[in-house]
């Protein structure tokens, strides 16, 4: 990984965004999820977890912008992005949305807060959180697919990877923040969502390596070369085995499962390590 | 297909995609994104963004274009360079070149780089410390041209003079400072032709009688170009122009070009055949195709009968032995090949010529080889005739003698100095030699005996070194000075860098560095040079930008021409030019040495230098600045110049002997031959023709003067060396050598020149090391791998000439190899221009500054750009600037000319592990 | 002697700027290169361009057919159809009235989208400015009517700049005589550069290096084949 700007221009930071920005995504929706699921139950929860589940993603998808702006190499031209718009650029788009993104999660709060007996934020409010969070989701992976030369990113199946990685991530960092809330009977829906999550990534995964035209030399950076550890350690053992071994258990306790969502936030952190990187280089290029 | 259908989806579905994605989010806006934002057009206007450009970017319609002459290598195309508010921005090539027709290499930018290079010498040095030591003072012109006046005066005033060396790398002022070493007195006014070019300048003279500047191959019109070991397409500095004439001929002419090489090189890689040959071995492949065009009855018998003083039946009986069969054995090229190519190049002829340079002339029988060489020219009748080998020169054109007449005459303001005295017994310089070398002097015959000057000037045992004109043996002056040949009061280096550059340098370090055998040491040079480290005090040269120099060589368009090369800017901190530097030494030293040197302005001399050129044009010295080159394009092309008559002038008075028909003419007491009588071939009437300026007026394929230097050498008789007629023979130690021994040769990249551009940035960038090439196969059979790292331990060479010790071996160096189809598995390729150790941040591939620049009065040295951009510095993980090739080539100077044989290096290559 | 030849550089002065070309273009004829760096090595000059970056490059290849070496100059493509130009967040590429697409300096806040969204590697980062920057067509000097610095560089005739627009031009019916074509065309792109004799194998050779990076010492100009 050490070709420079030319061939890697998404480096560390970006990484770093995407990650965060799934989670951010994910938080929402958990968050408005929880807020219209366990309604019924009035056990009080769902506004805790709501405004975690904000929390959280006005945090990270700030952090992640921190990292954007770190990227640029200079804080005083991030103005740009708002004085200037290219509607063709994914980019631009994004800054668009993750500001309103982050407007609207405030403005939920705020909303919450005032009505401190209430638990609810409208169905309007709601859905377009909804719609913001999976905006957040899926504009980062068309960011990516811009990016024509660079085979392995694939809008087909970058959308739905990105989109489950973020709400797994978010999911998982939502459920960290309250796990002392944790009930056998949510752990159990817990065990049963990362199942069908671990198996949802490692198919989409799956297919985008087979759909797309990877030369094998780039195909051999995931397994055994410069992205192998990434992937071997990072996505296939802490990020995909380890949960599935969580959950397959008969007991569950709320440790493990904790250490199955903090498997699943490092093991998307690796699994978007690899897409960027195995995205980019000499081999990973264009007609390679 | 596949692939295309998947990303025209991947692309319309991002369009779509985007949409959607701005559709989840409720803004409505996704109506924009279905047009396609790539044909609107004009979203900057144009003056707002040449305005966005940075603020001191060129800007045509204000900088000033001034024409002027290339230093980017000994090339010299014409050029014109663009100056804004008194810097250089822009260099390219003068249209009006007849040479380069404004095609120039990437070379010529360089001269931005160096004359802009924060590490520049501007201010004249002294050292404080010992020799060496890198300590340095700035001190004023005037302390400086005192201290080394006063030196220079003393040992002028001593009555000897030749104790002075001047001793150049780069000199283009075509004999400005050879006016100041005759004015002087002394004859050691040394070059570095042998490391260049003598092995190949001798079979020309030897053949034609003048080496012309070089062979003047009729590009325009060739069909067939027979390549030994020559690179114009990349590095035969003296032959860039013929690079764009390569390319024309071969693309749009359909010319074949054939190269018999040892490493894919830009020509190689241009060639319709390329053959690795074993090095050295060209010349068997060219006896070889002699032999099939005679056995083929190829021959133009016309031509060879008028022209070669030998007959047919001698040669043929003479190279009988040097069949294809032969070649292939020793070279590695099909017999069946070479004789198709041998058929093919005869064929084409006259529009058929051969190539050579280097790479068949650098070696211990280099000369009697390119002497083999040159016969097939002759053999198929190609030489002077359109599409051939044509003669062309444009040395200053003393030119008449050879059929250039009525060109306007250029030569130096009077008065000129007069040559110094030769050493003959009775002088107190003759008295001053040891008595060894007097023995050796009394052996030479009288033809060499009253030319002698020394023995760094003419060495004695290298009489073809000076028999045509004076090339000299550069890379024995320092093992000579060692041995107490000659005896030094100043030496002088002038952009010199025999310290990096020269075989075995360190025996030239060592010397430079011993007070006792060189008491003081001057160095003028651009900037702080390995060379210059050694010296006691060092002057600030200007740079090809700042200065005048004449210019004139041979032109491939084959009408001469000259251009001037004149500053496009003042000189940068207080550099001064060679010509300001040396009129005011001689202005001190006094003595009568002023009154040639009775110029202000460097600007009047030239003026008066080229005075008839001037004269050519309406406006005179301003036209001639403002073109920068002269040619009267109404000439005859030089073709056949051997077959213009002698004009009446000459033969008025001239005597012709009876046997040879060589028409002589007497001039202030000397006879000289200007011409011979030829039958015409149509008319059969008996004319007065130039022929060629050889002795003989023909084409010396016999040639008397060999066995006569090899005599005067006192090489054993037999000695091959000495052979009158051109013949093949190995080089000692190639006929016997072991499985694993490979031959080292060296080369040169196309954006380096001489070792002395490393420290341009851009070229820099380029190519910033020089690990070794070899073959795969070779590779293979010693289990490396690229990237490994090996030792090479070179030699020491065998044969009748020159050796610096008796060991088996001259040294080792490390460097890493790069394996690389298409060397010759018998071949490392070594790049010149690695290692360097002074010249800078760039040139050392660090990232700050070094040498006494540092401390030269100017607070940041290194803009940004330089000093944190250095990639390739081993600091930031780069390769560096590579290895150090040259302490561990030998010296090795061929027998009777002197010229370095590069390309003999015995060596081993061992891993490191 | 004849009547003199007419002084070409003696005629810029106080110039209007204008682009007439419908479509700006290069033909770049691989019979001729020599792999001289006369081209990439003059746009560094001109262009004052920083170590580290590059506009324009020559790439040396080794040719899997025989035991030599292709050389393949390379530079923006300036796509009809630019995945930089869309991808850019803040606009600052755009595309002139010829064609020609230019990356607007004052508005380059840095994101690297255009890097990475270019098929051919033509775009490099300047670390210093902290901006994108890549071959204008020497806008500077095209718009005064000289040829880019490249072109007016190259000693072989192997770049030639013209308007690919008019079917008369001299360029344009080189480039069809010789049947040039761009090259990497699954991109898509529709490129304004067009090379003769480009063979499918440079695609792939191309791919990893069209513009090489500092960092990357395997692959500088001398290295060429496998590794890459």
């Amino acid at each position: 990984m050490s070709y420079g700007t030319a061939l890697i221009p998404f480096g560390w930071p970006i990484v770093l965004y995407l990650t965060l920005a799934g989670l951010a995504c994910g938080a929402v929706l958990c968050a408005v999820l929880f807020l219209y699921s366990q309604e019924k139950a009035k056990d009080g929860q769902a506004p805790v977890v709501f405004k975690t589940g904000l929390y959280l993603a006005i945090v990270a998808i700030l952090t992640g912008a921190l990292f954007l702006i770190y990227d640029l190499g200079s804080s005083d031209r991030f103005y740009l992005n708002f004085s200037q718009f290219n509607p063709s650029s994914a980019i631009a788009w994004g800054t668009r949305i993750i500001s309103l993104f982050v407007l609207l999660c405030i403005y939920s709060l705020i909303l919450i807060h005032r009505r401190a007996e209430s638990d609810s934020i409208g169905p309007v409010l709601g859905a377009l959180l909804v719609l913001f969070a999976l905006a957040v989701g899926i504009y980062p992976a068309f960011v990516l697919a811009q990016a024509v030369a660079r085979p392995l990113w694939d809008p087909l199946f970058l959308v739905p990877l990105f989109l489950v990685l973020g709400v797994n991530t978010g999911f998982a960092g939502v459920q960290l923040l309250t796990y002392r809330r944790w009930t056998d009977e949510s752990l159990a829906q817990l065990r049963n969502v990362d199942i069908a999550i671990v198996f949802l990534e490692i198919a989409l995964f799956i297919s985008m390596l087979t759909a797309s035209s990877l030369s094998p030399a780039a195909l051999d950076r995931f397994f055994k070369g410069d992205l192998a550890l990434w992937f071997w350690l990072g996505v296939v053992v802490i990020g995909w085995g380890w949960p599935l071994l969580v959950s397959f258990r008969h007991k569950l306790s709320v440790r493990s499962m904790v250490s199955a969502q903090l498997g699943f936030i490092v093991g998307a952190f690796a699994l978007r390590t690899i897409i960027v990187f195995g995205g980019q280089g000499p081999q990973s290029f264009l007609g390679a | 297909m596949k692939q295309k259908d998947h990303l025209l989806t991947r692309r319309d579905f991002l369009k779509m995609g985007g949409a959607l994605s701005v559709g989840v989010a409720g803004l409505g806006l996704a109506a924009p994104l279905f047009g396609n934002f790539n044909d609107q057009k004009l979203r900057i206007d144009l003056e707002k963004f040449i305005a966005s450009r940075k603020k001191d970017f060129i800007d045509y319609t204000r900088a000033k274009a001034v024409p002027t002459i290339c230093f980017g290598c000994t090339t010299h195309c014409g050029i014109v360079g663009w100056v804004q508010d008194g810097k250089v921005r822009r260099l390219e090539g003068n249209p009006l070149d007849p040479n380069s027709l404004g095609n120039t290499c990437s070379k010529v930018h360089g001269a931005i780089s160096f004359t802009y290079y924060p590490e520049r010498l501007l201010y004249p040095l002294k050292r404080v410390g010992k020799r060496g030591d890198g300590k340095w003072k700035r001190i004023t012109w005037e302390e400086a041209i005192e201290e080394i006046g006063d030196r220079l005066k003393a040992c002028r005033e001593s009555g000897h003079p030749e104790r002075f060396i001047f001793h150049y790398g780069r000199d283009k002022t075509k004999g400005f400072t050879k006016r100041f070493t005759n004015a002087f007195g002394t004859p050691n006014r040394l070059n570095r032709r042998s490391i260049c070019s003598s092995n190949r300048r001798v079979p020309l003279m030897s053949y034609y009688g003048r080496d012309f500047e070089w062979e003047t191959q009729d590009l325009e019109n060739t069909k067939y170009i027979l390549n030994f070991g020559s690179n114009p397409l990349e590095a035969y500095q003296g032959g860039m122009y013929m690079m764009h004439r390569i390319q024309r001929a071969r693309v749009d002419n359909g010319a074949k070009m054939v190269s018999f090489e040892v490493r894919p090189s830009a020509t190689v890689n241009c060639s319709d055949e390329y053959f690795p040959v074993m090095p050295g071995s060209d010349a068997a492949i060219g006896f070889a195709m002699a032999n099939v065009i005679i056995d083929e009855g190829l021959v133009d018998k016309a031509f060879w009968e008028r022209w070669a003083n030998v007959s047919l039946s001698e040669i043929k009986a003479h190279i009988k032995d040097w069949t294809a069969e032969h070649a292939e054995k020793v070279s590695g090229v099909p017999a069946a090949d070479i004789r198709r190519i041998a058929i093919e190049f005869a064929q084409a002829a006259p529009h058929c010529t051969t190539m050579t340079a280097r790479g068949s002339a650098k070696h211990y029988h280099g000369t009697q080889g390119d002497r083999g060489l040159r016969m097939l020219d002759v053999l198929v009748g190609n030489v002077g005739r359109e599409g051939g080998l044509c003669l062309s020169s444009g040395r200053m054109w003393g030119g008449g003698k050879y059929g250039q007449d009525g060109l306007p005459a250029v030569s130096q303001p009077k008065p000129r100095p007069p040559k110094p005295k030769p050493f003959t017994p009775g002088t107190p310089a003759y008295a001053d030699l040891p008595e060894g070398v007097k023995a050796k002097v009394a052996r030479l015959d009288s033809k060499w005996r009253n030319r002698y000057y020394g023995e760094l000037a003419t060495p004695s045992e290298y009489p073809l070194s000076w028999n045509w004109y004076g090339m000299k043996v550069g890379q024995l002056v320092h093992p000579y000075i060692r041995e107490g040949r000659a005896k030094v009061d100043v030496y002088m280096s002038y952009t010199y860098g025999a310290a990096y550059g020269y075989p075995e340098a360190k025996v030239c370090r060592e010397v430079l560095l011993d007070e006792k055998l060189v008491p003081f040491h001057v160095a003028i040079d651009i900037d702080y040079s390995e060379q210059a480290a050694l010296a006691d005090i060092i002057l600030p040269e200007a740079t090809s930008l700042e200065r005048w120099d004449a210019h004139s060589t041979n032109c491939y368009g084959l009408i001469p021409y000259t251009g001037i090369r004149q500053p496009l800017v003042e000189p940068m901190g207080e550099a001064r030019p060679i010509q300001i530097i040396l009129r005011d030494l001689a202005r001190h030293i006094g003595g009568g040495m002023e009154k040639y040197f009775d110029f202000d302005k460097v600007e009047d001399f030239y003026k008066e230098w080229y005075k008839n050129i001037s004269a050519q044009f309406p406006g005179g010295w301003e036209e001639f600045k403002r073109r920068g080159i002269w040619q009267d394009p109404s000439r005859a092309k030089d073709y056949q110049l051997y077959e213009r008559p002698v004009p009446k002038e000459d033969v008025v008075g001239a005597t012709i002997d009876p046997e040879t028909r060589v028409i002589y003419r007497e001039k202030k007491g000397k006879k000289r031959a200007v011409g011979i009588v030829m039958e015409d071939p149509v008319t059969g009437e008996m004319k007065a023709v130039r022929g060629f300026p050889t002795p003989s007026r023909k084409i010396q394929v016999f040639d008397p003067v060999f066995p006569l230097a090899a005599q005067s050498a006192g090489l054993p008789d037999g000695d091959p060396n000495g052979a009158a007629l051109p013949t093949l023979f190995t080089t000692p130690g190639f006929d016997a050598l072991e499985d694993d021994d490979l031959i080292l040769t060296t080369f040169k990249w196309n954006v380096h020149t001489q070792g002395r551009s490393s420290q341009w940035k851009y070229h820099a960038e380029v190519i910033h090391t020089n690990q070794i090439f070899i073959n795969p196969k070779t590779a293979e059979r010693m289990g490396l791998r690229n990237g490994d790292e090996v030792e090479i331990t070179v030699k020491r060479p065998k044969g009748l000439t020159y050796r610096g010790g008796i060991d088996e071996v001259v040294g080792s160096v490390r460097n890493t190899v790069r394996l690389l189809k298409g060397v010759h598995e018998r071949v490392v390729c070594f790049a010149h221009a690695g290692g360097h150790w002074e010249h800078g941040a760039v040139a050392r591939a660090e990232n700050h500054e070094s040498g006494p620049a540092a401390k030269n009065g100017r607070e940041s040295l290194l803009d940004a750009d330089v000093s944190a951009d250095i990639w390739w510095s081993k600091a930031r993980g780069g390769t560096g600037n590579g290895a150090r090739m040259n302490d561990v080539l030998p010296i090795n100077p061929s027998p009777l000319v002197g010229g370095q044989n590069w390309f003999d290096n015995i060596c081993k290559i061992r891993k490191v592990t | 002697m004849s009547q003199l030849p007419s002084i070409p550089w003696e005629r810029l002065e106080r110039r209007q700027r204008s682009l007439p070309m419908k479509r700006a273009g290069f033909v770049i004829d691989l019979r001729r290169c020599i792999g001289c760096h006369a081209c990439s090595i003059s746009c560094k000059t001109e262009n004052d361009v920083p170590l580290g970056g590059f506009r324009n490059r020559v790439r040396y290849l080794e040719r899997p057919d025989s035991d030599r070496i292709s050389y393949l100059p390379l530079l923006c493509m300036h796509c009809q159809d630019a995945p930089c130009l869309e991808a850019c967040p803040t606009s600052a590429i755009t595309r002139m009235a010829d064609g020609r697409v230019v990356i607007n300096q004052e508005q380059c806040c840095g994101m690297k989208a255009c890097i990475a969204a270019c098929p051919y590697g033509a775009i490099y980062l300047d670390a210093k400015a902290g901006k994108a920057d890549k071959c204008d067509m020497c806008t500077h000097r095209t718009s005064l009517g000289l040829d880019p610095a490249c072109v007016a560089s190259c000693p072989t005739g192997t770049l030639r700049f013209g308007d690919l627009g008019d079917a008369n031009h001299p360029v344009t019916r080189y480039a069809q005589e010789h049947g040039a074509k761009p090259f990497k065309e699954d991109a898509g792109t529709r490129p304004s550069v067009y090379y003769i004799r480009h063979e499918p194998w440079m695609n792939e050779a191309a791919a990893t290096g069209v513009q090489i990076t500092p960092e990357d010492d395997e692959i500088v100009y001398e290295q060429t084949g496998e590794e890459l």
